[in-house]
């Protein structure tokens, strides 16, 4: 008991400095879609965790270390998680070295790695040796449009750094080109428009195929379209984003997939044909529920909420408008050929029900099909 | 050859003064190179602490394996100073860490863990909620709470705690808590005699128990001005740990201070050499060391200046990682090595909070009166009037300040 009492009082008799404690420094550069970096963890807590030294003889030798790279880079990796806005980055160890630091020798990491896009906004999640020494610390100094750094702690294992604190020019061009990106990486997204598009230039009239009278005329219905989808879709992802509605997102995601077979047929077999856009307009709010989650991934500025959703959605209205402007005119010229309706609208349309059908069978059911994952 | 390591190390120090983004990668010229020294700590007991993690690791949440372990390794912090093991022993409690509520023993073990961590407001916290429950720990967090509130300044709060602890532990653990708390409310005549005579009367006390209390009477000597006295405590205290071959750090650094203060830097560094890792030990070193050189120690100077520049990087570091349990360490630093008053009387402004014992007084006053700001010593003046220290140590400064700013 005694004993007990006196370790506790000694225990923190001289809490000031003593030898370091644990600390890993990560350094990263994030440039476009590529990683680059260097880790450096120090030999002794890589041993305290993984056991190096495998004969035992307490001397770690670089023959020792050399040998378990990849153990050693399999343990670090697995600590480390670097997400390109809502998306994983894939990082790899592609060299080890020491460096000598005050309190000894580290293993020093080389890290590459590819993001799935450019990143508007960064996530990184540290798990290193926090299960092992609660006062492990890491310290991060990151490259990724201005020098960054932070502190990673048990308590503090996320770290994001996206446009907050910027101007709010540079939150407007940032969010603006996340809206762009998204649609351009959005699948499910692309496939509904092309739903929408694809008869644009020809339309179902008493029962069969007209083409469109004129190019002006195509292009302003398909824009009146999109621009429908957009508001309605800018109306829910605003809800969303603000915390003010939060729907299920398994149902979000599969009404998501519902819109694009019923995009797809209804090309094949046509239910709704007039006044398409208060369909699109349904269909936008489903899919601003939807992209709200990768919004909320992105943050949202503090002081500049209001800007970077505006800039957000006038990317994805921006990206539609410039997508239709591509296709539509070369598919007016084809409007009329029988080639045009057979070998693009129906095979176009089976593609786009199918995908849609497998994606509600997979995000209702929660089943997985290796093909179908985007 | 650890020795040699050292010194790589201070050499790497010297090309890269700015911690890790500067610190160049090589690859080793031979796969025999030894690149790391294992600690291989021994412990009190006879399990080596690999055996008890292993035990712990098989099963983390049961409490005998997480204690034991965690135990361990808190008393290899302490001894090696070493927040390593520190954080060892936090990650064994971790499922235990944020409840409120938990089994006495971790409640314990807990509380010291934050009071390292300068946690005070939840170490109190537990030590509370101990002392309210029936749990035989009680007593333990009393004793605990005693020496915190002592550490923080409240003599009258530390005196109670003391007295209601007093029936259930060794009458030198009884008389060295009330005699110290006496010692801070002006009163270190009658707690000095008290403690040597019960010092007198416990030979074969553990030796935690004796270098506790002789590492109270030297303070409580030095209060009254009566360094001989100060000294016989200090050496009876290492002899006693030689002979055990153990280390007390903190009360290593008292005696280095003591010698400092003795002007007896020679003695200082024979006593301080053995311990060039512990760095509240190292920078007693730097200062013997720069004032040999003073007196015209060549070497020593060279020694001195290597040594500064590796506790600048160490200092560094640590403000780096967020940490904070070193303030009074860098403040003393600031001080005394790189005559940045202003410095360190900006770190002591933020320690005081939580660090109120007359060295952190008297850092205080000697870093007001360097960096000509009187006036900010204003917290300690005001700390002293209300505890009523009496600190022999504290006159020459405590002078210089009442004249130059006289008290409100």
């Amino acid at each position: 008991m005694i004993r007990i009492l006196l370790l506790l009082l000694l225990a923190w008799h001289g809490p000031a400095s003593a030898h370091k404690a644990s600390t890993s420094y990560l350094q990263l550069s994030v440039h476009g879609e590529a990683v680059t970096g260097r880790w450096d963890v120090a030999l002794r807590d890589l041993d305290y965790a993984l056991g190096l030294d495998t004969d035992g003889d307490t001397l770690l030798t670089w023959g020792e270390v050399r040998h378990q790279q990849s153990r050693i880079a399999a343990y670090a990796l697995r600590r480390l998680t670097l997400r390109a806005d809502q998306d994983d980055c894939r990082l790899l160890v592609e060299g080890l070295q020491i460096a000598d630091h005050s309190d000894g020798r580290y293993a020093s990491l080389t890290i590459k790695g590819k993001c799935p896009h450019e990143p508007v906004s960064l996530g990184l999640h540290y798990e290193l040796l926090f299960d092992v020494d609660a006062q492990h610390r890491g310290l991060l100094n990151l490259d990724f449009r201005g020098s960054h750094s932070a502190l990673l702690a048990p308590e503090e294992r996320t770290v994001r750094f996206n446009a907050a604190g910027a101007s709010g020019f540079s939150v407007f061009t940032q969010y603006f080109r996340a809206g762009v990106s998204h649609l351009w990486t959005g699948w499910d997204h692309m496939l509904f428009l092309a739903g929408l598009f694809l008869p644009a230039v020809v339309r179902r009239r008493a029962g069969t195929w007209q083409p469109a009278s004129s190019l002006k005329v195509a292009l302003i219905d398909t824009s009146i379209m999109v621009t429908a989808f957009t508001l309605a879709h800018a109306l829910t992802l605003s809800l969303a984003a603000t915390g003010l509605f939060s729907p299920p997102v398994r149902w979000v995601e599969s009404g998501v997939a519902a819109s694009v077979l019923f995009a797809g047929l209804n090309n094949l077999i046509p239910m709704v044909y007039r006044h398409l856009f208060w369909l699109a307009a349904a269909f936008g709010l489903v899919h601003g529920a939807a992209i709200a989650g990768a919004l909320i991934e992105l943050g949202l500025p503090a002081g500049d909420r209001v800007w970077a959703l505006l800039a957000f959605n006038l990317g994805v209205e921006a990206a539609q408008l410039a997508v239709l402007l591509v296709v539509i005119p070369p598919s007016f010229i084809c409007r009329r050929s029988r080639y045009y309706r057979w070998l693009v609208v129906i095979p176009g349309a089976l593609i786009i029900t199918v995908v849609g059908a497998l994606w509600l069978v997979q995000r209702a059911f929660d089943v997985d099909f290796a093909f179908a994952r985007f | 050859m650890r020795f040699g390591g050292i010194l790589a190390a201070l050499c790497v120090v010297a090309v890269a003064p700015t911690a890790a983004a500067a610190t160049p990668s090589y690859t080793p010229r031979s796969d025999s190179e030894v690149l790391e020294r294992l600690a291989v700590p021994r412990l009190a007991g006879a399990a080596t602490l690999r055996e008890l993690r292993e035990h712990w690791t098989a099963q983390p949440r049961s409490v005998p394996a997480a204690l034991a372990y965690a135990r361990a390794a808190l008393e290899l912090s302490r001894r090696e100073e070493d927040p390593r093991y520190l954080g060892y022993a936090e990650a064994a409690l971790a499922p235990w860490w944020d409840r409120p509520v938990a089994p006495p023993e971790i409640m314990l073990l807990r509380a010291s863990m934050r009071l390292s961590r300068m946690d005070h407001a939840n170490a109190l916290r537990d030590l509370q909620s101990l002392i309210d429950s029936p749990a035989p720990e009680g007593h333990a967090a009393r004793i605990t709470r005693a020496a915190v509130r002592l550490s923080q300044g409240d003599p009258v709060a530390s005196l109670a705690d003391c007295t209601a602890a007093s029936a259930y532990v060794s009458r030198l653990a009884a008389v060295t808590c009330t005699s110290a708390a006496k010692g801070l409310a002006g009163d270190a005549a009658s707690g000095y005699a008290e403690l040597d005579e019960a010092l007198v009367g416990s030979a074969g006390a553990p030796l935690a128990m004796e270098l506790w209390a002789r590492g109270v009477a030297a303070e409580l000597a030095q209060r009254l001005g009566r360094p001989p006295d100060a000294r016989r405590h200090f050496e009876d205290a290492t002899r006693r740990m030689a002979a055990a071959d153990a280390t007390d750090p903190g009360l290593l650094a008292s005696y280095a201070d003591f010698l400092l203060d003795q002007r007896e830097p020679k003695r200082v560094q024979t006593l301080l050499a053995p311990y060039p890792r512990q760095d509240t030990l190292l920078l007693r070193l730097t200062l013997a060391e720069r004032a040999l050189g003073l007196a015209g120690d060549t070497a020593a100077a060279a020694a001195a200046e290597e040594r500064t520049r590796y506790l600048t990087l160490r200092f560094d570091e640590m403000r780096q990682r967020g940490d904070r349990t070193h303030l009074r360490e860098q403040a003393l630093f600031e001080l005394s090595v790189r005559g940045n008053a202003a410095n360190a009387l900006q770190l002591l402004r933020q320690s005081w909070a939580n660090q109120r014992e007359p060295i952190d007084a008297r850092l205080y006053l000697r870093a007001a009166v360097a960096a000509k700001q009187p006036e900010a010593a204003q917290p300690v003046i005001d700390w002293l009037r209300s505890a009523g220290l009496k600190d022999v140590r504290l006159q020459p400064e405590l002078a210089t300040v009442l004249k130059q700013a006289p008290s409100r």
